[in-house]
């Protein structure tokens, strides 16, 4: 526990930087005159029309589904593969090394199946 | 530089360069030691990640200059050394306007995300022997886990600024950065696979032993491979050309950081520079051997690069795969964002997976390693 | 999957990553020869600065040891400038032909377009190298660009 003690400081450094950073800029900066023209969204000098909220594609969507999918299987993949050089060289009691080989198999090709499926669906286009 | 010992419950005295501040602090207060040392540690992790970006802009522009045959900055101190403080400096002396209708809070959040990021996994890199901040057991699914950080403020700026152009750069750049984060941390799955540990001091001791103890040079050709991997992953989720498509200058004006000025600016772009040093040092963690000296077996000179310290060998490792991004950015176009999606679905991710198998493979075939 | 969509797929993975070894190789190359280096260092090259055969740099008449010069006052040059940057006085002689008096040159108007001197039929004017010519009253600029006992300057 001791090293996520010291890490749980290091959370704030990054804060600290970065607020250290801009406090100084407020304070050392040159305000010009406030007005209506200094704070409009930047759109390549035209006069922004709409809201800036807009709808966009769904394929965003489909993408961070396939992400959530693939990096759970990455999750359940580790305990997997911290143990396995242990267990293929027969030093952990009660773990076959064959059993485990052919579910680590069959686990990845279960996803790999997956993926081809989605490929063939025509989701992982981008367009 | 950051000469201390974090680990007090070792007692190990084989390292008098890295252990020395440790040691005189445990012997003039030995009660306090504990925490003194950890204050120490973090100041000089704080200063590290301080300096760095001002090194490393100065090296990225010259190298760039120097694949470009022309020189680079020349006049602001010798050979530009100043350049980057003396742009730093005219950053701060910039205005920060927050556009209207922005979201205040996550406005000013938004930076502040992706440097916490970079402190967190420069608290875990193995600079040495004893030259870490901490070691937790589960590093590689701590760095994993923290990558995702920056991803996060990269999509808070895009949406906290009240435009539709920040918006859809930092929705692309964000698809693009979690599509290669799978690929990343399959490869690092490789490496935890083969080493049986997920601690990152203990897989870079387990590359004890020659320059073919390696892990980019075992598993014939699989190392290699990986290696690969791993740099395309990483340039990808670094942002960096060639998949620069959240900052590229001509594309979606400024991409996700259009409305951020001045200093604020800077820092999404110091914490890409620092976490490109980060990556380089995971880089040369998993696959080039840490700390450790070359050992080639030659007589004469083995025990010349072991007399040189740990932390020299991690900083030219990692500069050395710092030199590889910088080539990668200078000589490849841009890839396009489907060209991009498609290089990582559909052939990155298979080509992973089929790693994995092959890696499980050959450690069951009573190991080629 | 058909056999032919897997090799057509895996022959484009690998031709690509040979294609991108021989970038980086091209890369590499330039990082290694300082020769190749294009930048000056201006303030400091000011000797041994050359500039290329084709710069333009201002307008000036080449006179040779004895200070003689091609210029017949023919006026051709005068008359093709877009902008009347060229003024050729011309004079007469003693035997009553036409001679150069003056040939004034307004640098300060003058496009650098290079039609005068594409247009001299005897090759009187040329394109000088020089680029230095920063000045705090515009008058300085309007040179006479032939040479006489009287005007010994360019």
């Amino acid at each position: 526990m001791d090293s996520y003690t010291l890490i749980g400081f290091s959370v704030f450094l990054g804060a600290i930087f970065v607020g250290g950073a801009i406090s100084i800029s407020k304070m050392l900066a040159f305000h010009s005159p406030e007005g209506d023209r200094k704070v409009q969204p930047y759109e390549c000098s035209e006069e922004p029309i709409g809201g800036a909220r807009i709808r966009f594609k769904v394929a965003f969507y489909i993408f961070a589904l396939l992400f959530l999918l693939f990096d759970i299987e990455a999750l359940f993949l580790f305990p997997c593969m911290k143990i396995f050089k242990a267990v293929i060289n027969n030093q952990v009691v009660g773990i076959s090394p064959t059993i485990l080989f052919v579910e680590l198999f069959i686990f990845i090709f279960i996803l790999f199946f997956g993926l081809i499926y989605a490929w063939r669906k025509g989701v992982l286009t981008w367009e | 530089m950051t000469e201390n010992n974090m680990n007090p419950l070792s007692t190990e005295m084989l390292y008098p360069v890295q252990n020395g501040i440790g040691n005189m602090v445990r012997t003039l207060f030995p009660e306090s030691a504990f925490i003194i040392n950890s204050l120490i540690s973090i100041c000089s992790l704080f200063l590290l990640v301080s300096l760095l970006p001002v090194f490393l802009i100065w090296l990225e522009r010259k190298v760039a200059a120097r694949f470009q045959a022309r020189l680079g900055p020349m006049r602001v101190g010798y050979h530009g050394l100043l350049q980057s403080s003396a742009d730093g400096l005219k950053l701060i002396f910039k205005e920060i306007l927050k556009p209207e209708g922005a979201d205040t809070f996550v406005f000013f959040l938004a930076p502040i995300l992706p440097a916490s990021a970079t402190f967190l996994v420069m608290a875990i890199l193995p600079f040495d022997h004893h030259l870490q901040v901490a070691d937790p057991a589960g590093g590689v699914i701590y760095v994993i886990g923290i990558s995702g950080l920056s991803i996060l403020g990269i999509l808070l700026a895009g949406w906290a600024s009240n435009n539709k152009y920040s918006l859809l750069g930092a929705m692309r750049s964000g698809a693009q950065m979690i599509s290669f984060e799978i690929s990343l941390t399959l490869v690092m799955l490789l490496i935890v696979m083969l080493t049986g540990t997920a601690s990152l001091r203990e897989i870079v001791l387990s590359q004890q032993g020659t320059v073919a103890d390696w892990w980019i040079f075992k598993l014939p050709g699989l190392g290699l491979i990986a290696f690969l991997m791993y740099m395309v992953s990483s340039t990808a989720e670094l942002n960096r050309a060639p998949f620069d498509i959240s900052e590229a200058e001509s594309e979606l004006t400024g991409g996700f950081a259009t409305e951020y000025s001045g200093i604020s600016f800077a820092m999404f772009f110091f914490a890409e520079f620092v976490n490109m040093f980060v990556s380089a040092g995971i880089a040369a963690t998993f696959f080039l051997g840490g700390f450790l000296a070359p050992q080639i077996g030659v007589a004469f000179i083995d025990p010349l690069f072991a007399v040189i310290p740990g932390f020299v060998w991690f900083f030219l490792k990692t500069f050395f795969v710092i030199f590889l991004y910088m080539w990668f950015r200078w000589t490849f176009p841009r890839l396009r964002v489907d060209q991009l999606m498609y290089l990582e679905w559909k052939m990155l991710l298979p080509a992973n997976l089929l790693l994995l198998m092959s890696g499980g493979f050959f450690m069951a075939m009573g190991g080629i390693l | 999957m058909k056999k032919q969509a897997c090799c057509a797929y895996l022959s484009k993975v690998v031709m690509g990553f040979i294609s991108l070894l021989r970038g980086m190789g091209v890369t590499i190359g330039y990082f290694f020869s300082p020769k190749k280096i294009v930048t000056q260092q201006y303030p400091e090259n000011r000797e041994s600065l050359q500039m290329m055969a084709r710069f333009r740099g201002h307008v000036s008449m080449p006179h040779n040891e004895k200070g003689e010069h091609f210029c017949t006052a023919c006026g051709i040059c005068e008359k093709t400038c877009p902008n009347g940057t060229i003024s050729v006085l011309a004079t007469k002689d003693l035997s009553g032909r036409k001679v150069l008096g003056k040939y004034i040159y307004r640098f300060s108007q003058c496009t650098l377009c290079n039609l005068c001197i594409e247009s001299c039929p005897f090759g009187a004017i040329v394109m000088g190298k020089d680029f230095e010519f920063a000045v705090y009253d515009r008058e300085e600029l309007i040179f006479t660009l032939n040479q006489t006992q009287e005007n010994a300057n360019g």
